[in-house]
Order: C-alpha cells, then structure tokens, then sequence
C-alpha cells in the first residue's frame, strides 16, 4: 500500500511544483471567495497518506472548499446583487446566505460572459482593463504592467515553500490519518 | 499466440483485484484477509452489518483511503502518489458516511463538479459542457436550482442526489454505491434504484452496490460479498447467497427470505422472540 512519509519536506516540495498544486496556489495568490470574496488559501483534507490530492483551495471565512473567481468579478457581482436588488432565489427568506449565493451566482454569470468573450480563464484576465472605481467603492485598476506581471507568473511563485502555506496536517470534519 | 491474446482479455476485463488486504484502525482489524476480484460488466451486491468493513473497503477501493497490508489494483494499477487520480476519476463514489465527514459548507455544484478531477474541491478549468452537464445531472436528480446551496443545510436525500450526481459527472466505468438508500423516502429510494439499474444496463457501467437491506438487492446484482467483522463471511451467486438459511446463520437468527420479481423481502420468524435481540 501507498505510504508516503507525511512530514518529507522534499516530497511536499516536490507535490508543490506538480501543474495541478501549481494552479491552486496561483488562484490562492489571485482570487477570492465568490461568495464572501474572502481570501483563498492551500488546505490539506487530510483523509488518506497521499498528499498532493488532498490539497485543496479552502475560504476561512466560509470554512469551505471553493474554487475561488477573480476579486473584479466578485465586486462587480456585490455591486450588481446590492446596487440592482439581483434576486436568483425568490423562493428563500431574505438572509446573508441568500445574499451570498446570489453574489455567487451572478459571478457565475459574469465569469461565463466574460470567459466566452475570451477576455478571462481560469488564468485569469487576458486583457487590459480599467475598473469603474463607483462600482466597486475603491481603486482596483488592472494595468498593462499588472497584466504582464500577472502573465509571468506570480511574484511569488518562486518563494520557498513551507509546510504551513498548504496548512500542513490540517484536518477538517472528523478525517483520519494513517499510515 | 491465441493463449497470449486470452490472457490480455483476462487482465482488461479485471476492474478490481484485491488480495489479503487487511486494515487496521488503532488495535483493530477492519478488515481482515479479504480477496475479491470483480469483471468489467459485473455488478456485485456488498452486504454487512453495521460495522462490518462495507465502507472502509469501498473507500480503499475507490482510493479515498489505504488499507494497511495487501494489494488492491483498480483498472490493473495499484494507487499511487501519481496515479491516484487519474484512478479516482474513472470510480464514481457515492458515500454519505465518508463525504459527510469533508463536506459541510461546501456549495452543492462545487462538490457536483468535483467529481470530474477526482478530488473534494474544484481543481481546473471547468468548460462549459461540463457545467452544463451538472446542472442537468441536478436537474435530473431534482436538484434544480439548489447548485448553490450549502451542503450541509440540505436535506438527507438531497445531499445523497447531490453525492450521485458528482459520481456520474465524469462518466465512471465502476460506481461504487455506498448505501446511497439511507435517508431516502420510499418513492426516492426506488427512482434511485430504478436509475442504478438503467445506468448498469445502458451505460454498461460495473456496480458495486453497498447496503444492509434485502430489500435493496436488485435482480442486476447477480453476485455478492457479505462481510462480517471484517471477514469475507460469504461469496458468490447473490441467489446462492441470500436464502433463509444463509442468512439465519449470518444473523444468528431465524431469518424468512421471500424473494418477488427478483426482488428480495427479509422478516423475522413469527417464532423468534424480539427480546432475543437485545
């Protein structure tokens, strides 16, 4: 059976470069949660030995696992559900959960527009843009120079990597581990 | 030329092979020496009591967890650190008893879509198809317009349809249902039942079903594991198995099997005292 040391700072190292963590982490660095545009960092779930599946993007806030969409669509989906009274689910009591799932569901319709208009992916924005500041309440301007930096890869992305960036042996609900 | 060639098919056909595989949960064994083998095109009934090592070997297999000595080979591989999943991707996994331990605020089209990298949460680009092919998976399990909720405040059955459909998202060629009957009404329970059939039937996917009622055996299970205290207790025909006196003495109790259209009804004797049971 399959039983890798946990604590192998070389192997976390290594699992750290593999595409798919490579991903995660630059969406922890770049986006927020579409439901309470809170920051995005690495967790273990930690259920089995093998690590690098177990990674995953997790919000504090919401004490969930979310994938995360980029904080412009995400004030553009408060502006748009607060300032328009956007209501997709007229059938729940008004609520912060109602508000946040809306917020979350028309990030979903932004990210879709704007994704089929090929001016965002996953990778984030594909085009220079400049955000209306009345909209989101403060300076967010996307520039040349932040999208070419952005295309690069993250500042950061060549930074050490510690344990504690992917909140190494932290369990969630009632895992076990083993091994 | 033509041994060689019957050797291959041999291998292909093997979806799963496990060999003395034991698991041990601090001094306990929670499996003990189990060997199984399952066919592409089979569909295996795996019956247990309470704690007889249904899920934990489900779990192992679907790769969600490790036994602790032996083998277990899904598609001809044993699990890796590179290949986990790839593997995980290609088993469907319906388990309320593993993914209600993970799964509490997450959003219900989250976990849908997760289903397609193998992982809990959303890892890659998710295409459009895709999302489109969730939103009808949960339309279809009557689920619309609940992408959105919060997992863990939705009911019993909708979190299990939740956990059905983020096992078929990714076309699985194995599913693996544990228990995926609990909490669900009656009228829920056979349309769940209705669409295991359909998709063994149509989509030539392999089952392996999980349960500990009868009354959930359906005529496509044609084989069957019991387990009891980590123990294969039996293994075979499902019809060779399930007869009032197999089960009398899996139970130690004086059990009726009334079997109608295939379908299985298990009773207490009229003669056994209830008392006898506690």
């Amino acid at each position: 059976m399959a039983n890798e040391k946990i604590d192998n700072d070389a192997y976390i190292k290594n699992l750290m470069q593999t595409p798919r963590v490579q991903g995660l982490r630059k969406r922890t660095k770049r986006c927020k949660c579409k439901y309470c545009g809170g920051k995005l960092r690495l967790k273990q779930i930690v259920y089995n030995t093998t690590i690098e599946p177990r990674i995953e993007i997790f919000c504090e806030e919401c004490q969930r696992i979310e994938y995360g969409v980029e904080p412009e669509i995400y004030f553009l989906a408060k502006y748009y559900v607060d300032a328009y009274g956007c209501d997709y689910y007229p059938e729940l009591d008004a609520s912060a959960v109602k508000d946040r799932m809306n917020v979350g569901k028309v990030c979903e319709i932004i990210f879709w527009a704007l994704n089929g208009l090929q001016l965002v992916n996953m990778e984030g924005f594909q085009v220079p843009y400049e955000m209306d500041k009345r909209m989101v309440g403060e300076s967010i301007i996307y520039n040349l120079d932040a999208l070419e930096k952005d295309a690069d890869g993250n500042e950061n992305d060549d930074d050490e990597i510690s344990l504690e960036e992917v909140g190494a042996l932290t369990s969630i609900g009632a895992g076990e581990l083993r091994g | 030329m033509d041994k060689e060639w019957s050797k291959q098919t041999e291998i292909d056909d093997t979806l799963v092979k496990v060999e003395n595989l034991f698991c041990v949960h601090g001094n306990r064994y929670t499996l003990t020496n189990i060997n199984w083998e399952v066919k592409r095109g089979e569909n295996w009934l795996v019956f247990g009591l309470n704690g007889s090592g249904k899920t934990t070997l489900l779990s192992i297999i679907a790769g969600f967890t490790e036994g602790s000595k032996g083998t277990v080979k899904v598609f001809g591989q044993e699990y890796d650190k590179d290949n986990t999943l790839e593997l995980r991707k290609r088993i469907g996994w319906v388990s309320s008893s593993f993914f209600d331990k993970y799964y509490h605020n997450e959003i219900a089209l989250n976990i849908v879509l997760s289903g397609l990298f193998g992982t809990l949460g959303v890892s890659e680009a998710v295409c459009d198809t895709d999302m489109r092919k969730a939103l009808n998976l949960m339309e279809e399990l009557h689920l619309k317009k609940k992408e959105n909720r919060v997992f863990s405040t939705m009911s019993k059955g909708e979190r299990q349809n939740v956990m059905i459909a983020r096992a078929l998202i990714s076309n699985p060629e194995i599913l693996v249902l544990d228990e995926p009957g609990n909490g669900l009404d009656v009228l829920a329970r056979e349309y769940m039942l209705e669409t295991v059939t359909r998709l063994a039937k149509e989509r030539n996917i392999t089952v392996l079903y999980v349960t500990h009622y009868v009354e959930e055996i359906l005529p496509i299970f044609e084989n069957a594991i019991m387990l009891k205290e980590g123990k294969i207790d039996a293994i075979g025909k499902t019809k060779d198995i399930f007869t009032t006196e197999s089960l009398s003495e899996y139970f130690s109790h004086d059990i009726q099997i009334l079997e109608q259209e295939g379908r299985y009804v298990a009773q207490l004797k009229a003669e056994t005292k209830i008392t006898e049971l506690f």
